[in-house]
């Protein structure tokens, strides 16, 4: 496992709707996994390589719940133990060694959870349940996914950031006049931090403008971090209990890559017809974010508290990097 | 990179309202102008979250970081957090690191040292540029090769017969003539004449067919400019190229290069003109980017040198006279001054 990842915790790595007997790779900072699921529904995770000759696994098949592969049709059962190969004459006992690695999987919150680390016994946090609206019929949700030049850190602290919209976001332009933010109490787990804050609406853009009255002028908006990758932000536009929940993984493909899987859900126009809506706002936030992160030096937060200059309005950004550094023992994440 | 010294980092004209990022010098940096016109130059790096503040705006006469919107003033100090409550001090480490600037010959400079600038190396002269007369060109090229390697090749008397498709016809009579070296405390500059090359593009119709001599005077200026002044000797035409070679990083180099002429002063002339000192540099390029070690040797006994690299030998002396007083920074070339580097 690389050292630049907090080790012992379960990552959320595919959409369970993804996941079927095709298999699909995983990438967490260069390490490679491939993920299918057998007849009986089961999600299996194993390593993507194959230990005869290297190629990746993922682009093999599936058969009789085992994951052939693409090169010379090694197949490998849900243990990792390779139970066939083909070249070999009948009679001919398969080397021990013929083993990928498997990994704990489970299914949450309409995610795949892959297991990083000693045993599922040692995880350092449980798995968490922090989307109970997924399924409910009063929500309606959309998936989706974007890829950032950016450390995986950096992704998900701009999921925290309450004091960057007026400048990053068109719609918040109007607010840089009262871009102050009120103080804010984070609570903390071991594991993760969460705080609710007060923030002036946006002029609307989109539907929303005929759903929001201007008078209500705030919204409250809950944001949470959960380690290592998850972030959920629950924006109450106060008006009728509207509300919309942004949730997402940050993956770390590399040091400069994060791929973001995200939910979203809304309890308001739950018409399929708004869906497109709600993606392109998803969308549209992401490439406004993206053009200030990916400059952000250096590639990955620093948790020493010295290189970087945080102000009372950071302080969820500040419990953030506690955590982080907690848990990567004060290792540097990155190499520049 | 040597210290106490000025380099280009951009053109004048390229720099306006707007602020721009440019990597010099191993830093990403951040220009721009205050409303009074005066360039402003410093670290591309917000000291809040790391944000490059070149993709910000102007406010007020300070420049705003595009994340949270933190402003800074020309001295490099914050006067404004947004996102901070009334009563909320700024914190003193809110402050960017500043470099002085100066604009001269249409070249924004920027000073990179510890000490004064008063002590430190001066900009080099440029006489012509705005002389009633001349005319100027501008251009800007970048080199995979060390910085130190891009001005000993502009200074270089030897290379043209085999490198400058004009001067292949001369390599059977590629003996360059002995010429003399003066120093100055920045400069190395010295007289050399050439055969004429053959006649390319627009001089082919205003040179006389058969002239005896062209004489290039050479000069090299500490850190790493260029000036190369050719006369013709033929009604007083003369070209000079005036390059300055700033290093991006330790294996990059930019140069910004200015084109004056006192012929053909018609700016319908000046793509000719440019198209001539671009071809020159693609011949260079690739034999310059091949060159190992890839920073000049400071220590004359790790490259053999003759008579006719005399202003490179020259050059390297002056290297290693401010090596030797501390002035030399380098992570990847710490010490020149040692015989053989790799």
């Amino acid at each position: 496992m690389p050292t630049t990842l907090p080790t012992n915790f379960w990552y959320a790595v595919e959409f369970s709707r993804n996941l079927t007997k095709t298999p699909v790779p995983v990438t967490l900072m260069g390490q490679q996994y491939v993920l299918y699921r057998d007849d009986h529904g089961r999600a299996i995770a194993l390593g993507n390589q194959c230990p005869h000759r290297g190629a990746a696994l993922h682009r093999g098949w599936v058969e009789d719940n085992c994951l052939r592969c693409p090169y010379h049709g090694w197949k490998f059962d849900a243990s990792g133990a390779c139970v066939n190969i083909p070249a070999d004459l009948p009679g001919v006992p398969i080397p021990k060694r013929a083993k990928v690695a498997t990994y704990p999987v489970q299914e949450q919150d309409g995610m795949i959870w892959l297991y990083v680390g000693d045993s599922p016994d040692t995880a350092a946090a449980p798995l968490p349940h922090l989307l109970p609206e997924l399924g409910d019929p009063q929500w309606r949700a959309v998936y989706g996914e974007y890829t950032w030049n950016a450390h995986y850190t950096r992704v998900i602290e701009s999921n925290l950031d309450v004091s960057h919209a007026a400048f990053v976001h068109p719609p918040f332009y109007g607010n840089r006049d009262r871009a102050t933010v009120d103080e804010y109490k984070v609570s903390t787990t071991p594991y993760s931090a969460t705080a609710t804050v007060k923030a002036p609406a946006p002029k609307r853009r989109t539907f929303l403008k005929y759903l929001l009255k201007e008078e209500n002028r705030y919204s409250l908006t809950t944001i949470t971090v959960y380690l290592p990758t998850i972030n959920r932000i629950e924006i109450d536009f106060g008006f009728r209990g509207y509300k919309y929940i942004y949730y997402t993984t940050s993956l770390p493909i590399d040091e400069n890559t994060t791929l973001a899987k995200y939910i979203g859900l809304r309890n308001f126009l739950t018409f399929p017809w708004a869906d497109k809506n709600s993606h392109d706002n998803a969308y549209k936030t992401y490439i406004e974010d993206q053009a200030v992160v990916q400059t952000c030096h250096p590639l990955a937060a620093p948790t020493d508290f010295q290189q970087e200059l945080l102000v009372a309005s950071d302080a969820l950004i500040i419990a953030y990097r506690k955590l982080l550094g907690h848990y990567t023992a004060g290792r540097s994440l990155s190499a520049v | 990179m040597l210290r106490n010294a000025w380099y280009v980092v951009t053109r004048s004209a390229a720099l306006g309202q707007t602020p721009l990022g440019v990597r010099a010098l191993g830093e990403q940096l951040v220009l721009w102008r205050s409303p009074d016109g005066a360039v402003q130059a410093m670290v591309d790096q917000c000291p809040h979250r790391g944000a490059q503040l070149s993709g910000g705006w102007l406010t007020a006469g300070c420049l705003t970081c595009p994340y949270h919107g933190w402003q800074f003033n020309r001295a490099g100090e914050c006067v404004h957090i947004p996102a901070n409550q009334g009563t909320a001090a700024i914190p003193k480490r809110a402050q960017l690191k500043t470099y002085a600037t100066r604009e001269r010959y249409g070249l924004v400079w920027l000073y990179w040292g510890d000490l004064p600038e008063s002590q430190g190396i001066p900009i080099p002269p440029l006489p012509e540029w705005g002389a009633k007369g001349w005319r100027a060109i501008y251009g800007e090229s970048e080199w995979p090769a060390h910085f130190t390697r891009v001005t000993e090749g502009n200074m270089d008397s030897s290379h043209a017969p085999f490198v400058h498709s004009a001067f292949f016809g001369l390599r059977e009579e590629a003996q360059v003539p002995p010429y003399r070296v003066e120093t100055t405390p920045w400069s190395v500059s010295a007289l050399t004449l050439s055969k004429p090359p053959k006649r390319v593009g627009l001089l082919k119709l205003i040179l006389k067919r058969d002239r005896p001599v062209t004489t290039a005077h050479l000069t090299g200026y500490l850190p790493g400019v260029n000036r190369i002044d050719v006369d013709f000797k033929f009604k007083g035409y003369r070209f000079i190229y005036f390059g300055v070679h700033t290093p991006v990083d330790e294996t990059t180099t930019r140069t910004q290069w200015i084109g004056l002429r006192n012929f053909l002063t018609a700016p319908w002339v000046d793509g000719h003109s440019r198209r001539n000192v671009v071809k020159t540099f693609e011949e260079d390029c690739d034999v310059i980017a091949s060159v190992r070690p890839a920073i000049v040797p400071f220590h004359s006994a790790t490259e053999v040198l003759v008579g006719s690299d005399a202003l490179q030998v020259a050059y390297r002396k002056l290297l290693r006279q401010y090596a030797e007083r501390g002035w030399w920074h380098s992570d990847r070339y710490p010490s020149p001054c040692q015989p053989s580097l790799v």
